[in-house]
């Protein structure tokens, strides 16, 4: 159930400052529609998750060159979760949150 | 008023008197039914007729407000992006330039297309001229009126029916064409992988018209599809611009009573007469099980909204439209969000964020992805046994104003968020007026069916529904 305490969490994180009781009946009632998929998870739990409706590969365009593609995997050199790409960490570029400690 | 088709024959003055008088119509539409955002001047827009060359001369394309056109404010209805002019064409903006039709306008519509009534405009609500006391359906509002109140041809787009809805609330044709055959450079994203760009017209001859010309290939949209499927739609269009027709042998169209059964009483009554006039045309028509399409708007809103709160990120105000200034940054961008972005924006933005933060990722939106799959191998299941499938456009008449802004309002969209989730192109097909008012049935293809789907239109043009009458 959602709640205000989430509500102010999910607009700090969307950057929108507003009242956040105003948004709560409605967000409630979007959350009830959300919930309506409890009822089939075990329907298609076994399914792949369907991220773009044609869910394949782009097909190397017609005016570019073959040799001007990159095959992702390996650049990463490995992982492929959920569709999602890890990529390697960019040379040069520090964190400087976790530096500061 | 008839279709029109090819018009590049055309001497110039009678290019330029029709253009005046639909130029006429797109200002009425404008003034009594707030279908604009943007209107040119009306001597700018006939200049540009006189001078113009190609297979689209002669054609004025109203442009919803998500689609850019260089030179016109690009609002998205929304505050946040007011003052936004796009230095750059959308493709299907540059293809219609380039053969000759000339931007009239920016159509108003819902704020970034979240919405079903077309009242979450900034600019105020759009009103359906066939009563306006109550909507015209949303998103794409403004361009379906338009083309209800005369114009021959409109450009919206359709994320979960923004285009299909309100063809059905305006009594006009409404085409979301399959996804990758219609370029998406240009066209604001809110939900990239649900969203294409649609197109309102009166006749069917028409549409298969514009649609011929617009799906030139554009290697600008990494997702527009490229390979002989493409040429094979466009030599059916060919065939039905040229009075050849197309040829479908033992079509077979599946709906579904139960579903029906859903909606008011006048839309269920007419969509029985529309099931009764397709037999008695020769056509045969299957009672099938569609459960797959309970679950489908829960799993239709997560996807949304969870790409729009991803897509939206970009309106800080730093690089479009409205910027607030504050003493920090943080300040400046939540300032700017908050007053530029209206409650359904906001709405989406929260629970998009909410579906897809951790925790609650595997249980909304993920899960929604799997659902999708299953959506699209039902309805590709059925789609293989039948050639299509009818569903009602809405399961009720057009609403009053105020009745369906906000959760209330997506009950709207039961049976247009299908060919969404799975890329199938889908037509709505006016059905005539129940109590004066539109109501229309929905027509659902297999992927690449586009042709075949205005073909049936044609079939039904006159069968059904007059795509002369307008109102008023």
């Amino acid at each position: 159930m959602v709640e205000v305490e989430d509500v102010i969490k999910m607009m700090s994180i969307a950057m929108i400052g507003d009242e956040p009781s105003k948004y709560l009946d409605d967000l409630k009632a979007i959350l009830r529609l959300f919930d309506e998929l409890d009822k089939y998870k075990d329907v298609f739990e076994n399914y792949k998750p369907l991220y773009h409706p044609l869910e394949s590969r782009g097909l190397p365009r017609p005016d570019k060159p073959i040799d001007s593609y990159v095959d992702l995997r390996e650049v990463c050199g490995s992982s492929l979760y959920e569709g999602y790409v890890s990529l390697p960490p960019i040379k040069g570029v520090r964190r400087l949150g976790r530096e500061r400690g | 008023m008839a279709a029109r088709g090819p018009l590049a024959s055309m001497d110039v003055d009678k290019r330029i008197s029709m253009a005046r008088y639909e130029y006429s119509r797109c200002r009425e539409a404008h003034e009594k039914f707030n279908a604009f955002i943007t209107i040119r001047d009306m001597e700018e827009v006939l200049d540009e007729v006189s001078s113009s060359e190609g297979p689209l001369s002669g054609f004025l394309f109203p442009v919803k407000d998500n689609i850019a056109v260089a030179g016109l404010p690009n609002t998205c209805a929304s505050a946040i992006l007011d003052g936004y002019v796009p230095p750059y064409d959308a493709h299907v903006v540059e293809v219609i330039k380039k053969l000759g039709g000339v931007v009239v306008g920016k159509t108003n519509m819902d704020e970034f297309a979240m919405g079903s009534s077309g009242e979450t405009s900034h600019y105020g609500p759009t009103l359906n001229p066939w009563d306006r006391e109550r909507v015209p359906g949303g998103s794409s509002s403004g361009s379906a009126v338009v083309v209800a109140w005369g114009s021959h041809v409109a450009l919206g787009s359709d994320t979960g029916g923004s285009v299909r809805l309100p063809a059905a609330y305006t009594h006009v044709l409404g085409l979301k064409p399959t996804y990758g055959t219609l370029s998406r450079y240009g066209l604001v994203s809110y939900a990239d992988s649900l969203e294409q760009i649609g197109l309102f017209t009166r006749y069917s001859l028409d549409m298969a018209y514009i649609l011929y010309y617009l799906m030139e290939y554009d290697a600008r949209d990494m997702t527009m599809y490229y390979g002989s499927r493409r040429d094979e739609v466009r030599n059916q269009l060919q065939r039905i611009i040229d009075g050849e027709g197309l040829e479908l042998d033992d079509v077979s169209i599946a709906y579904s009573s139960q579903l029906i059964g859903l909606c008011d009483t006048p839309v269920s009554n007419m969509v029985y007469k529309v099931l009764d006039r397709l037999e008695s045309l020769g056509f045969k028509t299957v009672d099938i099980d569609m459960g797959f399409v309970y679950p489908c708007l829960s799993i239709y809103y997560i996807i949304a909204m969870v790409e729009a709160s991803s897509n939206l990120a970009r309106y800080s105000g730093e690089n479009y439209g409205m910027r607030i200034d504050a003493g920090s940054y943080w300040d400046a961008v939540t300032y700017t969000r908050s007053r530029g972005f209206g409650d359904e924006v906001k709405r989406r933005i929260i629970m998009g964020t909410y579906a897809s933060s951790k925790g609650y990722e595997g249980r909304y939106y993920i899960r929604a992805l799997k659902g999708r799959r299953w959506v699209k191998e039902n309805l590709n299941r059925i789609l293989r046994e039948h050639r299509f499938i009818l569903l009602p456009a809405s399961p009720r008449l057009p609403p009053r104003l105020g009745e369906a802004v906000g959760p209330k309002g997506y009950v709207l969209d039961i049976f247009t968020v299908i060919p969404n989730l799975a890329g199938n192109p889908a037509i709505t097909i006016p059905a005539g007026l129940v109590d004066g008012l539109p109501t229309g049935v929905q027509l659902i293809g297999r992927f690449y069916s586009d042709a075949e789907l205005i073909w049936m239109s044609s079939i039904l043009e006159g069968a059904i529904y007059d795509p002369g009458l307008l109102p008023g």
